[in-house]
């Protein structure tokens, strides 16, 4: 035994596999590994009603390799349906598939994420507000700042304010220092928000 | 061909380079950003120039319809870079014959089978490494079948790795008693650039090398129950979504349990949430988990 030579290795793999095979059919086949295909699949060739068929089927899938294979079909896909096809995924319970949902949208084209996180600034749950500005933060666009910024002026939850500093602070922006200000003076007692404001202020400063 | 191009390397307009970047990354999961320009057009200009094509958009089309694929694979060779030595990062190595292996190997009988993957192999001085450190260092080597994979995107240098020819820059790191076990100097070879040494043939012959472009499903399709992949340095050349997706991947090529070693500056936590990171005491490796991770 030890390494075993070339000539003697059995093949790897099994058979190639059967192009034939419909890919949205794939999706529900009791075999995670063709489902794994068939996402991928969906994510590399256009076909019509393919970021539906993947929602829905991350709506029920146990597997956690089918899943991020539906995950990045999507982010793959980019279209303003597939952007949207992953936004209800921001509200399930399952923190990871959350994150993975959160990460698929900001690994999209800035011009098709944002109208999709865009509404959610003004939903009445502040965690989604919160993914919003995580969404928005990271992805570049012109209008990134001022999106930041409004949330920062008008939100009523201070932790969708603090979001919105965090991602205002990473990428520096000095042109949000007024916004910045504003907070300051809308809670006025809270020591966190003075602390965050002071660090992003700096950081805008390049202090 | 004939009829040679006008392209200079700034002939490419900045669209260009966006749909030739966009190109190569659906096909090759390479990212080249507007940092690599240069690096880029250059090449570029020179394959255009070399096949006669008469702008981008002829080239392009060689690129995607040509039946052979062979310019493609020329241009791949081209943008890839194989700088590499024997022992790079030897700790990862240390980890593997120290406590991976260990690991992996309870509760399986002798004889079962182990599948060790080097991904992005370049010249295969990472494969043959593990090769020796399995050999010198891992006291069960013997009680196992251990099948050694290697790939890489670049055909020209697979071939380089299976002659498994080496100059004195690649052997630095390695203690002088093992370039004694497992090399040999090649005859003439003074004369020609320097010192060279051949790796011996036992060790040529436990490398299974093969040409595999981890951005196609296809292709990986064929690496099924690896138990560790080995994968330093590559994913740097990929955009967010092809580490997501070549993460995604190399979970469906590991068996359950098996582990993703990635390079000192590589994190899969920020690539994919699939994997466990593990720590040992001497390095982090990334763990399929041992129920698959089904819900």
């Amino acid at each position: 035994m030890g390494l075993v030579k070339k000539r003697a290795a059995p093949e790897l793999a099994p058979a190639a596999p059967d192009s034939r095979r419909d890919p949205l059919a794939s999706l529900e086949d009791a075999d995670a590994a063709v489902r794994r295909d068939g996402a991928h699949a969906l994510g590399h060739v256009a076909l019509p009603g393919a970021e539906a068929a993947l929602a829905r089927r991350l709506q029920t899938e146990g597997d956690a390799g089918v899943r991020e294979a539906i995950l990045t079909a999507l982010a793959r896909i980019a279209t303003p349906d597939a952007a949207a096809a992953l936004v209800p995924f921001l509200d399930r319970e399952d923190a990871a598939l959350r994150n993975a949902a959160l990460e698929s949208l900001q690994q999209m084209p800035a011009e098709v994420a944002a109208p999709a996180l865009l509404p959610l600034l003004d939903h009445a749950d502040a965690d989604l507000r919160i993914f919003a500005v995580q969404g928005l933060g990271s992805i570049t666009h012109s209008g990134r700042a001022d999106w930041l910024a409004r949330v920062m002026e008008r939100d009523a939850d201070v932790n969708v304010c603090l979001a919105a500093v965090e991602a205002l602070a990473e990428a520096g922006s000095p042109e949000a220092l007024s916004s910045l200000e504003t907070l300051a003076r809308r809670f006025p007692g809270n020591a966190f928000v003075a602390f965050a404001v002071d660090a992003a202020r700096s950081s805008f400063q390049g202090r | 061909m004939n009829g040679l191009t006008d392209a200079e390397p700034e002939g490419l307009s900045q669209e260009d380079y966006a749909t030739l970047c966009g190109f190569l990354r659906d096909r090759t999961g390479l990212s080249f950003t507007e940092a690599k320009r240069y690096f880029v057009d250059r090449r570029i200009a020179a394959r255009m120039q070399a096949v006669g094509a008469t702008g981008l958009r002829a080239y392009l089309n060689l690129l995607r319809f040509q039946a052979s694929g062979e310019e493609l694979q020329r241009l791949v060779n081209l943008m890839t870079v194989n700088e590499t030595y024997f022992f790079r990062e030897k700790y990862q190595f240390d980890c593997l014959v120290n406590s991976v292996l260990d690991e992996l190997v309870r509760g399986r009988p002798k004889g079962s089978r182990l599948r060790i993957w080097s991904a992005g192999c370049a010249t295969g001085e990472e494969p043959y490494s593990i090769a020796i450190m399995l050999l010198e260092n891992w006291r069960r080597v013997d009680d196992y079948e251990i099948e050694l994979l290697a790939s890489d995107i670049d055909s020209a240098v697979l071939e380089r790795a299976r002659e498994g020819i080496y100059d004195e820059r690649a052997l630095q790191g390695l203690p002088a008693h093992l370039r004694a076990k497992y090399f040999q100097p090649l005859r003439g070879a003074a004369e020609a650039g320097g010192p060279r040494w051949r790796i011996v043939e036992d060790l040529r012959e436990s490398v299974d090398f093969s040409l595999v472009n981890i951005a196609d499903p296809q292709q990986v399709r064929a690496f099924r129950g690896i138990d560790v992949i080995f994968c330093r340095n590559l994913l740097i050349y990929f955009d967010d979504l092809g580490r997501r997706e070549a993460a995604s991947m190399f979970y469906d090529a590991l068996a359950p349990g098996g582990f993703v070693c990635l390079g000192h500056s590589e994190s899969m936590s920020r690539m994919s949430s699939l994997f466990v990171p593990r720590r040992f005491p001497d390095a982090i490796l990334y763990q399929k988990p041992a129920d698959g991770g089904g819900a």
